[in-house]
């Protein structure tokens, strides 16, 4: 019996030794490579380091996702659909797809997933910064304010992105940090995901600050010009002109922004080297993360210059000595097409690979005042509008053939398209082209759908011209499908009736 | 008591095990995918296919539409099936006989996949199983476009994928064409001077009424027709003028008789919709070695429209909205005005070979100062990237555009520019071979003389014979870059040799900038024709030096005029 006992007795310990020397780790939840939510959110760096990974959000994927990085999704969507580029040898099919006019909801370009992952750390910091308030005595409420501001307004711009691209798009405003969060989401129409935008914007305005007092800073993170500018833009897709021209007389008024004058070194200081006086917000690409476009433009490009860009926009002809300070060895190179803007590092020197870390410029000083000038004239101040598009014009040195020299301030139609074609010219290939030109052709009711029909009419080949001009006479053809992996995921979206 | 136990125990674990067993069934399965082929999508989804189903019933291809392989199939919801049945006046899909439910079913059906994608303006890739073309488009009604097929049907959802093959389905029933060309151009009154013009060459009977006809080159032909309208405006009211401003012979069905010619020079061979005709620059007629230029200007259609010895000539419009029209043999196309074949005389072509769209776009080296030519110098050119010269891609020695300006004492080229051709058989960094197609040329008999600048690598190497060709024949004469024009001849004799100088600048003693003659081009049409530089020997060289190819008719004096650097030509 004793034995039976000591037995007994033995294997209770062996057991209780074996689950007290294995339970700790064996069973332990927490990942031991990373750090969760509930250990996070208890300092103001750590508010500060969720913010910034919203903005490392826009120069890439994260490790392990291979998608392409937002600004190439922006190019793409700003400057497939329009009359810039012409397809090279690098070109994939998707690619040529969107410039044939041939979308389909399996084509990758159409793919929102890197936005709506921007969107969702925005929704965190949003969410979850003023849980640091009560952890962390340090953190004041105008510091979070601000923080908070930065996330809202950069979500706002990525909103404004996919409004202009998608049209009505599902509207997510929380985060999603579990898997019981997941929501099939319905579309919101574009006119609520507008006014979520315009709300978003008026909210955080008065918390952003003015400036980071750094250069750098000032121009790779939100201040409050940044969101005027935003502003400017939202409002001008929306037809409130009085509104636009308030929001870019913020900017103006503020005296912290001005036009490089046009030099030798223009590009490099604008361009290659980034974050000059001229510029209000860009993504900051450096050495330790490089941009997309060396393999886009140069190692095998996929485009370069088109036609249109040499003999309409830019009209050089060759025949003398005039240059348009904006084209050959800024926009592109003259000899050969290729997209300079983002592989130049001057007028006439290409980066290495490993230098290829030119910005994404998302708003720089002339887009506020062609913006105004937009604005100015749809709301009869022809003559204003005028003297800034002259202004754009000098410091450039734009070539006559491309001036509209009989031109009246009372000519409302011909200002505007005037400066639509400015546009091209000083935004060339900054992924925006296409949204101005829908801009201009859906204003006043659609009363320029021309500009669609005749852009593509020149750009698309001979034998499916018709069907393009066609399929663009359909609205709903100038925004983009929803990408079919979304649609079978989420039962709740409706594909844009064209695409059905 | 125990035993009983024990029993009662069994039975349970009997049960037990009984109840084990029989759950484990097993789910083999036999398929490779759960995807549905065409017929039984179409069966699955009877609130829209019902009706069309029947049809293909009918026609007993069920089974083949569900069997593996790569087919495109059309299909016609029910709505659509019902009004089909109504307009040819039956009750339904059952009155319906085999042969009409084959022919149904063939004509929207077609071997192959294709997606919308590969949708154009004209005609698609591939023919119908029934043995026509169809025409896709898009159309825009009440502000919604969608893609049509054969100008009726919408297709109301494109592009379902299914494990062999594709559906699009259609809101009405495909219907196959029913007249011939010759029918078509018959019925309509305005073209009724054409159309007797067809009768009284013959056309309409021996050609153009034939379905299915056995020689294939002509089983499909595409017609020009002119309106009376055309005809009018050209001061031509009736078939009468017609035959009295063409009919040489007065026999129009004679072959040498100019209105059988005319009327052979408004077709062509093949189906093509103006989607084919704009995207090729020229398209044969069936006027012996004549044919129709074609371009797309803006929107519009123009045939015939072409420079043409430094004058425009202006073409002639080809209606959209009337042409594109199927026939069972073929498609007919409505011109605005009066066009019929030109007779040319031969006239001179001096081609700049350098003066191509795509350099002359790069306004930063056209005719600007680029690099002396060395080896290799220039500007150098992508394979492919220059839509008239053709090279064989190699990896070295590319090919390239120089400038030398205009006060070289070596340099004397027309233009101040040439292209460099590096060359050579056995040296795989050089191209073996170039094409270039050439400006139009007007049926003739043409000196053809090469203008180089003569450049010898070394003069160790070997003599570096080319082969020149003139649409596939080669040319009587060997031509060499390396070889200088002998000294000491005057112009009729190195004429007689088949040597000229070319430049208006170069001293008379200059043996380098020089024109070899390499022989006689018979242009048998009046098109764009491709001259061939193949290398025959050797590693052969990098400097090779083209300025410019003349076409000097026979007849024409062959050494003037000559051509300076500045573009001046020097009669």
């Amino acid at each position: 019996m004793k034995l039976q006992k000591n037995i007994l007795l033995g294997f209770v310990w062996f057991c209780c030794a074996i689950c007290f020397s294995s339970c700790k780790k064996y069973l332990e939840l927490k990942p031991t490579d990373g750090i969760i939510r509930q250990n996070f959110w208890k300092t103001k760096e750590q508010v500060q380091a969720a913010v910034f990974g919203c903005y490392a959000s826009l120069l890439g994927a994260p490790a392990g996702i291979s998608d392409r990085p937002l600004s190439e999704y922006f190019f793409l969507w700003g400057e497939l659909r329009a009359d810039m580029l012409s397809p090279s040898f690098g070109i994939t099919a998707p690619e040529l797809d969107f410039m044939n006019v041939n979308i389909l909801p399996t084509n990758n370009i159409t793919n929102w997933r890197s936005v709506y992952r921007t969107i969702n750390y925005c929704n965190t910091v949003i969410d979850y910064a003023p849980e640091v308030l009560s952890n962390d005595k340090t953190f004041t409420d105008e510091a979070l304010a601000a923080y908070v501001a930065e996330a809202t307004t950069l979500r706002a711009l990525m909103y404004f992105y996919l409004v202009r691209t998608f049209r009505d798009v599902p509207l997510k405003l929380t985060s999603t940090s579990s898997d019981d969060q997941l929501e099939q989401l319905a579309k919101s129409t574009a006119a609520e995901v507008l006014d979520q935008i315009v709300t978003d914007l008026n909210d955080s305005e008065a918390a952003l600050p003015l400036t980071y007092n750094d250069q750098a800073a000032d121009k790779g993170r939100i201040t409050r010009y940044t969101l005027n500018a935003l502003q400017a833009d939202v409002y001008l897709w929306m037809e409130k002109y009085p509104e636009a021209i308030t929001a870019c007389d913020k900017i103006i008024n503020s005296g912290k922004f001005g036009l490089i004058p046009g030099s030798s070194t223009w590009f490099n200081t604008v361009f290659a080297n980034g974050n000059s006086y001229e510029s209000i917000f860009e993504f900051q690409f450096d050495r330790q993360k490089l941009n997309s476009f060396y393999t886009l433009f140069r190692t095998n490009p996929h485009f370069t210059a088109s036609n249109i860009v040499y003999e309409d926009v830019f009209a050089a002809d060759g025949q003398n000595d005039l240059k348009d300070l904006r084209f050959d060895g800024a926009a592109a190179r003259a000899n050969d097409g290729l997209i300079w803007k983002y592989i130049g590092i001057d007028n006439a020197t290409l980066r290495a690979q490993g230098e290829s870390f030119a910005h994404w410029f998302v708003y720089r000083y002339p887009d506020i005042l062609l913006m105004k000038a937009e604005a100015l004239a749809k709301t009869g101040k022809g003559q204003d509008a005028l003297d800034i598009v002259y202004r754009i014009r000098s410091r450039a040195s734009a070539l006559p053939d491309t001036d509209r020299p009989g031109i009246t301030a009372n000519d409302t139609e011909g200002i505007l398209d005037f400066i639509l074609e400015e546009r091209s010219r000083e935004f060339a290939y900054e992924g925006k082209r296409w949204f101005d030109l829908l801009r201009h052709a859906k204003r006043d009711n659609y009363k320029r759908l021309d500009l669609l029909l005749t852009m593509v009419s020149k750009t698309v080949p001979p034998d499916r011209q018709q069907s393009a001009i066609a399929k663009f006479k359909d609205k709903n053809s100038h925004y983009l499908p929803i990408y079919q992996y979304e649609i079978q995921t989420d039962k709740n979206l409706e594909q844009n009736p064209f695409y059905k | 008591m125990k035993n009983r136990f024990c029993l009662i125990g069994a039975l349970i674990m009997s049960v037990c095990i009984l109840y084990l067993a029989s759950c484990k069934k097993t789910q083999l399965v036999t398929t490779t995918t759960a995807d549905v082929n065409i017929y039984s999508y179409l069966v699955k989804d009877p609130d829209r296919f019902s009706e069309y189903v029947k049809i293909i019933d009918k026609a007993g291809y069920s089974e083949f539409l569900d069997a593996y392989g790569a087919y495109t199939a059309f299909a016609p919801d029910n709505n659509a099936v019902k009004s089909y049945l109504q307009e040819i006046g039956k009750p339904d899909a059952d009155a319906i006989t085999v042969d009409e439910a084959k022919s149904i079913v063939k004509l929207h059906l077609i071997q192959d996949t294709i997606n919308t994608t590969a949708f154009k303006d004209g005609k698609l890739p591939q023919i119908t199983m029934y043995g026509q073309y169809l025409l896709t488009g898009v159309i825009n009604k009440d502000g919604v476009s969608s893609y049509i097929v054969n100008r009726i049907a919408i297709v109301t959802q494109p592009n379902i994928r299914l494990s062999n093959g594709l559906i699009h389905a259609l809101d009405h029933v495909l219907k196959p064409a029913t007249k011939t060309v010759a029918q078509l151009i018959k019925e309509k009154p305005e073209f009724s001077i054409f159309a007797q013009a067809l009768d009284a060459t013959g056309f309409s009977d021996s050609l153009l009424n034939v379905v299915n006809n056995p020689d294939t080159t002509k089983r499909f032909l595409t017609v020009l027709t002119e309106t009376n309208k055309a005809l009018q405006d050209s001061g031509i009211t009736s078939y009468t003028d017609l035959k009295n401003k063409y009919s040489q012979t007065g026999n129009p069905r004679n072959r040498e008789d100019s209105l059988y010619l005319y009327v052979a020079y408004h077709i062509l061979p093949d189906a093509k919709y103006l989607a084919d005709i704009v995207t090729s620059p020229s398209h044969q007629t069936l006027a012996p070695l004549e044919v129709v230029t074609s371009k797309l200007d803006g929107e519009t259609v123009l045939i015939n429209d072409l420079v043409f010895n430094g004058n425009h000539e202006q073409g002639v419009v080809i209606d959209r909205s009337t042409s594109d029209v199927t026939a069972t043999n073929g498609v007919l196309h409505v011109a605005l005005a009066h066009f019929a074949i030109k007779n040319r005389v031969p006239v001179r072509v001096d081609w700049d070979v350098a003066d191509v769209p795509e350099i002359r776009k790069l306004t930063a080296v056209f005719r600007k100062s680029t690099p002396a030519p060395g080896t290799p110098g220039g500007f150098t050119l992508t394979t492919g990237s220059i839509a008239d010269i053709k090279w064989e891609p190699t990896a070295g020695q590319p090919m390239a555009y120089a400038y030398t300006g205009l006060t070289s004492t070596v340099y004397y080229q027309w233009w101040g520019d040439f292209v460099i051709m590096p060359m050579g058989l056995t040296n795989n960094a050089r191209a073996k071979w170039y094409e270039f197609t050439t400006p139009l040329l007007v049926r003739g008999k043409y000196k053809v003389w090469i203008c180089y600048k003569y450049f010898r690598q070394s003069s160790n190497n070997p003599a570096f014979p080319l082969r020149v060709l003139f649409d596939g024949e080669p040319f009587s004469r060997l031509f060499r870059f390396e070889e200088q024009m002998p000294a000491g001849l005057s112009d009729g004799e190195g004429e007689a040799l088949g040597w000229k100088r070319y430049t208006a600048e170069a001293p008379v003693t200059n043996r380098d900038n020089v024109a070899r003659l390499v022989g006689v081009a018979d242009v048998k049409s009046t098109d764009r024709h491709v001259i061939r530089f193949e290398a025959l020997t050797g590693g052969g060289q990098s400097g090779n030096y083209l300025d410019m190819i003349q076409f000097i008719p026979v007849n024409d004096n062959q050494l003037r005029p000559v051509f300076a650097r500045d573009g001046r030509i020097v009669q």
